[in-house]
């Protein structure tokens, strides 16, 4: 039997969302045509949702190689295109950019993949093959070079790992070579950071076996980091810092975060009103239609209208939990935590970035920007949660 | 439904998590509107930042002994602020009155340049500081419109090396979507020959910023809070393998020839001394801009001033490939140094044709010490039909040939050695050609194709032993702030010759300098031994190619030294700059480690 039952919640905090977009983006330019295109994206989206709300899980489940083998493809097609900047797929009477799907192609397959394995989750096997997995679209997004996009993928590795049933521990041992290395910035740090490990591990009465690799890995990534980085030049350095924090060319992104922290910043506590944004029709500020739309929502309404969106947001996100906490069996719950952590990464990623505490990764805010491949794959991940609810613990 | 509270572990852990990366994310927001809303009220109202670039300069290049080759000099640069300049009719009198520079070309230029509409768009370069100055006193005149400086490359010994030093330019649109991602944008300059291009990245250092709070009329409030400044990196200085001293030299012997390659090298480390290549050209005009007459001398495709002859330009080796064919007869046991061949008369009929010696009354009976010497080609045919075009073509690409070098200033040629599949295709299948083919392969002639610097990397070896050096002209390269970076030797294979072969080479060698009837008698010297060898290509499109390539003292080689003269007629003849070269670098000049 099937459940006809509807998350409003989600629905309209999800078309909310779209419509503060759609209105920010004609406060930009009311008269060019940015904004019906994106009012057309969201039509096209809401048909992509009841899509995917229609469509039984079982079928993702089925095809889960499939859509892994399309996602290869999709992303190797962006790679070998020319250009400088490789986002974009253009197949001649679209383009469009495939790393938005990609994202949800891979919920899919390391969903497959997980759920096939769930009573070994913990094994070697399992968890180094979903590592692998993600690992070759990380490494062609990467290669791109699109940093935001190949964050999105570890997040959704680790989330949905976790929710498959690994241990904290676990994901504390296979985070802790990368936590290792962060943490050997200065020796202070990484030594409490050190210490406790050791601690955790000792009390979570981890195996000697286990216990003692990962602390040699550790301490080697320790020792070595820093000797590493003293050792290389300072403009290969710079490279890397560049590489992981783009804000830091200042006649490229740079200047855009420092224009974005005055729109965002400028509009003080309520806002310079609707229409009235001065840097923003100035033009002040780049990509203010895209990645920077949240900047155009703080100079015109404030810190109320910011609280706003960050609270339909956090709406939604409790809403997907709620829905992941509620799904019937482990696949669809993966499936929800999956994209519950693109929707989250995103918009968490692209405000950070817009405030200027995250590197400019050139990552959507789901919903809001301009665009359509990332709204309508946002429409779609709501109708699959709406499907996923529908047939919720109290479904057959 | 139940309460708020999550049923699953991990779903209430994911729900604590995101939580707190709200409540952060939310806070600083807080921070940015609420409390430091006045500050970038303030700046989105009345002022604007203006960042002004700090170019880096670019790195020296210095001769082995220390001795500057390339250094800057500071210039002004005048650009226009694309958002701050307002196109009007006073300015534009104004800038054309100072600088000559009219609408038209101010226009193309806010085209071309400008990633933001913040960031200077020169218009006006190597402008002296008169004219600055001027600049300075009415800057109130001039909204929009700043100065920089801006070093430019001088090269006091103007064309010296020019090949292998390269020169900078404006960076083109192919250079700039190639180097994109490496941060470089358009109107940079960049290396465009020798080693200011293979090491632009370590010469070209990292320009830094400035940024500025500015008024609307251009005047500077002060620094923007919270934004460092970003440092500028100069260069890194290239300390570079040749030596000046030996360079000017062999410039001034070179001097009178039209086209013609000169190379010195330390055969111990495939180091260069010293690298000439005819014709030259003044680094001094690229500093410039170059007139349209002198562009197109300098793209004329019959004489190419810009190519380096060195390792762009191949030639057939003549006998100064006979080594190869030598050493492979000794090791395969064909020859030793004393095996007489039947003896020469002035040629060998093979097949259906007569093959001449180009000493048309003949050597006589020649063992191989003086074949070598006298270079015997009567000798070499015989050997090459016991060789094998097969072994030959082997021993070849063993030997360096028909491969790039991997010297360190590319592009450079790869030559081209033909084996027998070359010859099946070429003449469709196995009876369309004789061992005729190989005879003339083995004297250095046919399609056999060399770069000179692959000679020279051959001869390096035979000098040292057997260790194929990929040559270099960069040894070290010293970033500022930070230790030096030692450009290592580069081993990239070994001759393939036996010890026993090795020594006949070198005995064959010397007896080709200082024997009797010596082909390269002209590069002796009295108190130092030098071995080395003749050569005259038949160039088809003229006179003959002459060569010439030896190494001193012959016992431990501590030079090598390549004379390529195009249309040269013949070797012998050229043989003198060496021994004048050889002379200067051993009484005069020895370059220290």
């Amino acid at each position: 039997m099937m459940r006809t039952a509807i998350d409003w919640t989600l629905l309209i905090v999800a078309l909310l969302l779209a419509v503060i977009g759609i209105l920010l983006i004609y406060t930009v330019s009311p008269t060019s045509r940015f904004w019906t295109k994106q009012a057309i994206y969201l039509g096209v989206g809401l048909v992509a949702m009841f899509i995917a709300w229609r469509i039984p899980m079982r079928v993702h489940y089925s095809i889960g190689w499939i859509y892994y083998a399309i996602l290869i493809v999709l992303l190797g097609a962006v790679l070998v295109q020319s250009g400088e900047v490789k986002r974009w797929l253009n197949l001649g009477f679209v383009s469009f950019q495939p790393s938005e799907f990609a994202k949800v192609l891979m919920v899919f397959a390391i969903g497959r993949f997980l759920y096939d394995h769930k009573r070994e989750i913990e094994t070697p096997k399992v968890i180094i093959g979903a590592i692998l997995l993600t690992a070759v679209p990380f490494a062609i997004v990467m290669g791109q070079p699109d940093l935001g996009t190949s964050m999105v993928f570890t997040a959704i590795l680790v989330t949905m790992l976790y929710t498959a049933g690994l241990q904290e521990i676990t994901l504390l041992i296979l985070a802790s070579p990368f936590l290792s290395m962060v943490s050997a910035v200065h020796w202070i740090p990484w030594a409490i950071y050190f210490v406790l490990l050791i601690l955790i591990l000792w009390f979570t009465r981890t195996r000697l076996a286990l216990f003692l690799p990962v602390i040699i890995v550790n301490l080697a990534l320790g020792v070595l980091t820093p000797a590493i980085w003293r050792s290389i030049h300072d403009y290969q350095k710079e490279r890397i810092l560049v590489f992981l924090d783009p804000g830091r060319d200042p006649f490229g992104a740079g200047y855009q975060i420092i224009q974005s922290k005055i729109a965002l910043g400028s509009g003080q506590f309520w806002g310079k009103g609707f229409m009235a944004g001065t840097q923003v029709n100035l033009a002040f500020l780049p990509a203010r239609h895209t990645d920077f739309i949240f900047a155009v929502l703080g100079e015109q309404f404030g810190l109320i209208g910011c609280t706003i969106v960050l609270a339909l947001f956090a709406v939604l996100f409790y809403r997907i939990l709620r829905i992941a906490d509620e799904a019937r069996n482990l696949y669809t719950r993966m499936i929800a935590i999956g994209c519950g952590s693109i929707l989250f990464f995103g918009a968490v990623v692209n405000i950070g970035m817009v405030s200027g505490v995250m590197p400019v990764t050139g990552l959507p805010l789901p919903f809001l920007s301009l665009g359509g491949t990332s709204l309508i794959s946002s429409m779609f991940i709501i109708g699959l949660l709406q499907n996923i609810y529908a047939h919720g613990v109290e479904g057959p | 439904m139940k309460s708020s509270r999550f049923g699953i572990k991990s779903n209430r852990y994911i729900f604590y998590t995101l939580s707190v990366v709200f409540l952060l994310l939310f806070g600083n927001i807080a921070y940015l509107q609420a409390v430091k809303g006045d500050y970038y009220y303030r700046l989105s109202e009345s002022n604007r930042i203006r960042i002004v670039p700090k170019k880096a300069p670019r790195g020296r290049i210095i001769d082995r002994r220390g001795k500057v080759l390339v250094d800057n000099r500071p210039t002004y640069t005048i650009s226009l602020i694309p958002f701050e300049f307002r196109k009007s009719k006073e300015i534009l009198a104004r800038l054309e009155k100072l600088l000559g520079i009219t609408e038209e070309q101010i226009d193309k230029a806010m085209e071309k340049g400008g990633i933001t509409r913040y960031s200077p768009v020169p218009v006006a370069r190597q402008v002296d500081f008169e004219t600055v100055s001027i600049m300075q006193e009415h800057l109130l005149d001039y909204p929009g419109v700043i100065y920089q400086i801006d070093p430019v490359r001088v090269y006091p010994w103007k064309s010296h090396a020019a090949h292998a030093i390269g020169y900078v330019g404006e960076i083109n649109v192919p250079e700039l979507r190639a180097l994109y991602t490496k941060g470089y944008k358009a109107g940079d300059f960049v290396g465009k020959l020798g080693i200011e291009k293979a090491y632009d990245w370590f010469l070209r250092g990292r320009d830094g910023a400035e940024y500025l709070e500015v008024r609307v009329t251009g005047e500077v409030v002060g620094p923007v809070e919270g934004r460092a400044n970003i440092l500028t990196i100069p260069g890194a200085d290239i300390v570079t393998s040749i030596d000046l001293g030996l360079q000017a030299y062999a410039e001034t012997l070179m001097a009178g020839i039209d086209r013609g390659v000169f190379i010195a090298m330390d055969p111990t480390n495939g180091e260069i001394y010293a690298m000439v290549s005819r014709p030259s050209f003044d680094l001094e005009l690229f500093t410039r801009t170059i007139t349209d007459s002198i562009w197109r001398l300098l793209n004329d495709t019959e004489i190419h001033p810009l190519l380096n002859r060195c390792t762009q330009g191949t030639y057939p080796p003549a006998s100064t490939y006979k080594l190869v064919t030598a050493m492979g007869a000794v090791d395969e046991g064909i020859a030793n140094a004393n095996t007489r061949l039947e003896a020469c008369h002035g040629s060998i009929f093979y097949g259906d044709r007569w093959f001449r010696c180009w000493s048309r009354g003949g050597h006589g009976n020649v063992n191989l010490i003086e074949a070598i010497a006298q270079s015997c080609d009567v000798y070499f045919y015989q050997l090459a039909l016991y060789l094998g075009i097969d072994r030959w073509s082997e021993l070849s690409k063993e030997s360096g040939f028909g491969r790039k070098t991997e010297i360190d200033i590319p592009p450079e040629a790869t030559g081209f050695v033909p084996d027998r599949e070359f010859f099946n295709r070429r003449f469709g299948g196995r009876s369309g050609w004789g061992g005729g083919v190989q005879l003339n392969l083995t004297i250095g002639q046919g399609e056999l194709l060399v770069t000179p610097i692959q000679l020279a990397q051959y001869y390096c070896a035979i000098a040292n032993g057997g260790t194929i050096y990929s040559p270099k002209v960069v040894k070290e390269i010293r970033p500022p702030m930070d230790r030096p970076l030692i450009v290592e030797p580069k081993i990239t294979g070994r001759l393939p010759a036996s010890r026993e072969a090795l020594r006949i080479a070198n005995k064959g060698l010397i007896e080709a300098v200082n024997g009797h009837l010596a082909t390269g008698a002209w590069a002796q010297l009295p108190d130092v031994v030098v071995a080395g060898k003749t050569g005259t290509a038949q160039n088809p499109h003229g006179h003959d190619h002459a060569w010439f390539v030896g190494y001193a003292p012959a016992e431990s080689p501590r030079v090598v030294v390549l004379i390529l003269v195009e249309q040269g007629y013949s070797g012998g003849a050229w043989a003198y700059i060496a021994r004048d070269f050889l002379w200067y670098y051993f009484n005069i000049y020895e370059p220290r480690a």
